[in-house]
């Protein structure tokens, strides 16, 4: 019907066939696209990391997804209460909170704030021992929102009793494409010393407006202290460990690496609860990991076993962290883009520089740890970290006033990819 | 196939495997941009605007066996969105021609012809003629029956021939 039309199209494309072109300029303009979307990426994504190292300072986030065995009674106890769906999807990586949920240690709390600027807070529920109080919670809001994140909360007795918190946590933005009505997450205190009332006010800030809401809690259900006082031994570095603690929240490793070690140890990555039967409780894996300073006395914290009561109970440590006393530093020549310096694993590949951050590429496929805790120019003065950040081939950190920067700067280790290893259990129980 | 693994590589968040499908395609991009805008600088500005474009929006994609019509459709979006911007430009006398040099007469008609077409017929006729797409791939990145896009396709010849027979027109004058 359209021959002739189609034939003319044929020859107009027949005649860009052999049209001159520079393979150079083509490929430059397509790195230029290419890096500009990447370097947005970045942007976006140092975002989030900068808002979770505000949270605190030892959080490792893994999007773990692990299954869950529902039991029947269970699975019923869930349907009873209405919005526990949404509860157990935001515990489901820790087995503890779990048991608690399925212990009915888990508490109701259902109190909604007035409705301000279309929006309204619930307190869903609670979970919460002497030393910590997780609350569950709800953003409602009338119109769709992409994106909702609470921005403060402030956590008060009623009393006047003052709170010692060691740990605040509120969790990421919410984002959802589509939009939604309604946002769950989980707000997480810590506290240095065991709380003595039960009567709070909890502040939450969202989109500028405030909402107070009230909750009393329960009786908290009392912590088992076991005392160990035994040392762990990994390729010649000892770890001296004093006690654990088991809250229905978690369970409190109470430990510090000898001071007579070659090696700083970094991080416990792999340190366990095993019961007889093989059942273990590993890290938190989404939330405070620990606290204390590496080669100081420190707190590490386990999946609670709380409601499992076992036979026989063991502290498990096969692999940690670990770098050479002297090796603790990296040095970083920004202008040349050079390592100057590393430990002798020399697991870095390489660094850039991109704007203010140093971007490290690794010889292994992922590390998923911010390295660096501090950053010290090469006289010994202070320089700021503004945060740590993790993509998919990079492991980058952000220093203040980087660019304008012309000499090395030393930055000290709080991750490293090298390992020692080892196989080490107590019994605890 | 193996630009499909590629694909399905890149969705996932692969940069190599973007880098790669975009030296595919490049040419066609490339080409593309030539046919729809007014000269090399243009295209090359295309170039990399596209690959921003791509880069950002390929997890949204859903059937790996599309990316071509989809990547050349983000190509067309992006020409369309520059033709409309210079209809506000004054094309000065120089632009013109340096197009009346580079380019032989039948090129000259039938471009004209094709950037005097709506939109639709516009982009039809490019993935079907100068892409040699099928009509199938055309519908799913479209995501309408492909009986719609036969529709779309017959007026956009037709609109096509009446172009071309308003110019021959004049010129037989």
């Amino acid at each position: 019907m359209f021959k002739r039309e189609e034939e003319q199209l044929n020859e107009f494309k027949k005649e860009y066939d052999n049209i001159p072109l520079s393979l150079d300029k083509l490929d430059q303009a397509i790195m230029t696209g290419f890096n500009k979307a990447k370097l947005e990426e970045r942007r976006s994504k140092r975002k989030k990391n900068s808002i979770y190292s505000f949270i605190a300072a030892a959080l490792l986030f893994i999007g773990l997804f692990s299954s869950i065995r529902i039991s029947p009674v269970f699975a019923s106890y869930i349907s009873e209460i209405p919005g526990m769906e949404k509860i157990v999807e935001l515990i489901r990586y820790d087995k503890g909170r779990l048991a608690a949920v399925e212990n009915k240690y888990y508490q109701e709390l259902g109190v909604t704030s007035e409705v301000k600027d279309g929006l309204k807070v619930t307190l869903d529920g609670t979970i919460a021992d002497e030393m910590g109080i997780v609350l569950y919670y709800t953003l409602h809001s009338e119109e769709k929102q992409k994106s909702m994140m609470i921005d403060k909360v402030k956590l008060r007795a009623k009393d006047g009793t003052a709170l010692d918190e060691a740990s605040i946590s509120y969790g990421a933005p919410h984002e959802s494409e589509k939009g939604q009505h309604s946002y769950s997450g989980e707000i997480e205190y810590f506290f240095e010393v065991p709380l003595t009332t039960k009567e709070y006010m909890i502040d939450i800030e969202v989109s500028g407006e405030k909402y107070s809401l009230p909750f009393t809690l329960k009786d908290f259900k009392k912590k088992k202290e076991y005392p160990i006082n035994q040392t762990m031994e990994l390729e010649g570095q000892k770890i001296n460990v004093e006690k654990v603690i088991v809250y229905p929240l978690r369970i409190a490793v109470y430990l510090e690496a000898d001071h007579k070690n070659e090696k700083q140890v970094l991080n416990f990555d792999d340190l366990r609860i095993v019961d007889e039967k093989g059942e273990v409780w590993g890290k938190i894996l989404n939330g405070v990991t620990g606290t204390g300073t590496n080669g100081k006395k420190q707190e590490i914290y386990l999946q609670s076993n709380y409601f499992h009561e076992p036979k026989e109970l063991y502290l498990v440590l096969n692999s940690a962290q670990a770098v050479n006393k002297d090796e603790l530093f990296v040095v970083v020549d920004p202008q040349q883009q050079k390592i100057l310096k590393q430990p002798e694993a020399n697991m870095i590949r390489d660094v850039k520089v991109v704007g203010n951050d140093l971007a490290f590429t690794m010889k292994m496929k992922e590390f998923p740890y911010g390295m660096f805790s501090e950053a010290f120019g090469m006289s010994g003065e202070k320089i700021e970290i503004d945060y740590n950040y993790m993509t998919a081939e990079e492991n980058g950190v952000s220093i203040h006033g980087l660019s304008t920067r012309k000499e090395p700067i030393k930055l000290k280790l709080s991750f490293y990819p090298s390992w020692i290893k080892g196989n080490e259990k107590i019994r605890i129980k | 196939m193996e630009t499909e693994q590629l694909v399905k590589k890149a969705i996932k968040g692969n940069d190599d495997a973007f880098l790669q499908l975009i030296q595919i395609y490049k040419v066609d991009l490339y080409k593309t941009a030539l046919s729809f805008l007014r000269n090399e600088e243009e295209a090359l500005e295309a170039i990399q605007e596209v690959t921003y474009r791509a880069y950002k929006g390929i997890r949204k994609l859903k059937e790996a066996s599309y990316f071509k019509t989809w990547l050349i459709r983000i190509m067309i979006n992006y020409c369309n969105d520059q033709l409309k911007k210079q209809k506000r430009v004054v094309i000065n006398e120089e632009v013109l021609e340096s197009i009346g040099v580079t380019e032989n007469h039948s090129e000259m008609e039938l471009r004209d012809a094709m950037l005097g077409l709506d939109e639709r017929s516009r982009e039809i006729l490019t993935l079907k003629y100068f892409h040699d797409l099928k009509i199938k791939d055309i519908a799913g990145t479209m995501q309408c029956p492909e009986g719609t896009v036969k529709t779309w396709l017959n007026k956009a010849l037709k609109a096509l021939r009446e172009k071309l027979e308003e110019r021959g027109g004049n010129l037989n004058v």
